[in-house]
């Protein structure tokens, strides 16, 4: 299957590992594609986290020049492209909001993927919509408190303890909101067979 | 946190103090600081548990960016300005460049022809050929698979028919009323496994600011309101079950959210035929 996918061109045909190996060897086409297919994401979550047009645009920017600059270090057994752009977008739209001077907290390398669950590559844009519309419910299903402490955290880019400070509640309160939170959307995305992994 | 090397060791093997306390949600979340973080990473390297669920909930954490744009919510910055594009192919061209000794301005390179000319096509168009191509190639690789096997061969290739229909049912949309004779056209597609409808639509009439185009499923005549596209061309999901109404009409309305009920004529209909 691998070989015979490589080997369509159709339109949308060309994974998006095709791509970054594309990328590798300085064809910038390819990144145009690649822009394509997840500047409005990459966008959106930039624009999530900073609230400003300017600033989420200079992160997808940077974003797509990293991606240019080092598309080799992707190592595709580890997760998806979609996953280690939106890594990238989110690793820098909160150091930007934090400013680079704050806490050195996020130590994570560029190539720090989880293992993600492969979507078979054709049915990205299907599987998009399709986790985007469960994720979203799944959301919307938490306790407020539960989606606002998961929201502060990760579109925050705010620690526990200021999300203690913030909500006034214990530390281990915030705790055990993520915890319980996280594991409602996991299955939520598991009952959709999306996220096997 | 003072007992922490020693404190799982002591409890049963199935659970884990700290997992149970949120530790393992919270870095997940990188949302761990200080003492704790280096505590809980130290406890990481040993524990027989925490481990697997820190990946775990990573897998869902790394899923949160689509719940970033909220799909149907049109704000004017929800979208990135065109301008980036060309922004970030122009910064690509000059770093792939060797740089001109001594040029002080050098007027920006135009980006070179793209070497997959034509791959824009319509969002719709993308998405049924990633569907149809999705298919197409399981049912290859089933045929290439089968080619061992000539004696089924027949049988078997008129089941994976059948199974292909029952992943999928297509029923069309056709432009109606006031703008028939336009070029609008649209595809309810049903994927049965999911039990999840996705409808596609191509040159819709133009919006006014600060309209959408809603999609109303039809039962008994009575629409439902079941989700919003923004754009002329794309694909959304169908919000209810399908199978439920007997006809799909996309109108246009007030946004970001639509309307209670219709407020002007379908731009689009037809009848859904998905079970």
């Amino acid at each position: 299957m691998d070989a015979l996918r490589n080997g369509v061109s159709t339109e949308g045909g060309d994974t998006d590992e095709a791509l970054l190996a594309a990328i590798g060897r300085r064809d910038e086409g390819a990144v145009a594609i690649l822009y394509d297919r997840y500047g409005g994401l990459t966008y959106g979550l930039a624009y999530r986290i900073l609230g400003e047009r300017g600033a989420a645009e200079d992160v997808v920017q940077d974003t797509f020049l990293s991606v240019w600059r080092r598309a080799t270090s992707f190592q595709s057994g580890r997760g998806s492209v979609r996953t280690w752009l939106l890594s990238i977008v989110h690793h820098r739209a909160i150091d930007r909001l934090r400013g680079t001077a704050g806490r050195a907290r996020r130590d994570a390398p560029l190539d720090d993927l989880d293992r993600v669950a492969e979507v078979d590559d054709p049915w990205r844009e299907v599987e998009t919509m399709v986790q985007r519309d469960v994720l979203r419910r799944g959301l919307a299903g938490l306790p407020d408190a539960q989606r606002r402490t998961i929201e502060l955290a990760y579109f925050g880019g705010h620690t526990q303890h200021e999300i203690a400070a913030m909500m006034d509640v214990p530390v281990g309160t915030v705790k055990g909101r993520m915890r319980i939170g996280l594991q409602k959307l996991r299955d939520a995305l598991l009952g959709t067979g999306i996220e096997q992994g | 946190m003072r007992r922490v090397n020693d404190i799982h060791t002591q409890t049963d093997p199935g659970h884990c103090p700290f997992n149970e306390q949120g530790f393992a949600a919270a870095y997940a979340l990188d949302a761990l600081d200080g003492d704790e973080r280096r505590t809980y990473e130290a406890h990481l390297a040993r524990c027989p548990i925490c481990p697997a669920e820190v990946a775990s909930l990573r897998s869902t954490v790394a899923q949160l960016p689509l719940a970033a744009a909220p799909h149907g919510e049109a704000g004017p910055d929800a979208l990135p300005s065109p301008a980036l594009r060309a922004r970030i192919l122009d910064a690509v061209a000059a770093e792939s460049r060797p740089v001109a000794a001594g040029t002080g301005a050098t007027p920006a390179a135009p980006a070179p022809p793209l070497p997959f000319p034509g791959r824009r096509l319509p969002q719709a168009y993308a998405m049924a050929a990633v569907l149809l191509l999705a298919l197409g190639l399981g049912l290859l690789g089933w045929n290439l698979s089968l080619q061992r096997e000539v004696r089924q061969l027949r049988s078997d290739v008129s089941r994976l028919a059948t199974e292909r229909d029952e992943a999928l049912a297509v029923s069309n949309l056709s432009a109606t009323g006031a703008v028939a004779g336009q070029a609008a056209t649209g595809e309810v597609m049903y994927l049965r496994e999911r039990r999840q409808a996705i409808v596609m639509v191509n040159n819709l009439p133009p919006l006014q600011p600060g309209q959408v185009y809603q999609i109303w499923l039809i039962a008994g005549g009575v629409p439902e309101g079941a989700g919003v596209l923004n754009a002329p061309s794309g694909g959304a999901m169908v919000q209810g079950d399908v199978t439920r109404y007997q006809r799909l009409a996309i109108t246009i309305e007030p946004g970001p959210n639509g309307s209670a009920t219709p407020t002007s004529p379908p731009v689009l209909a037809g009848a859904l035929n998905l079970d």
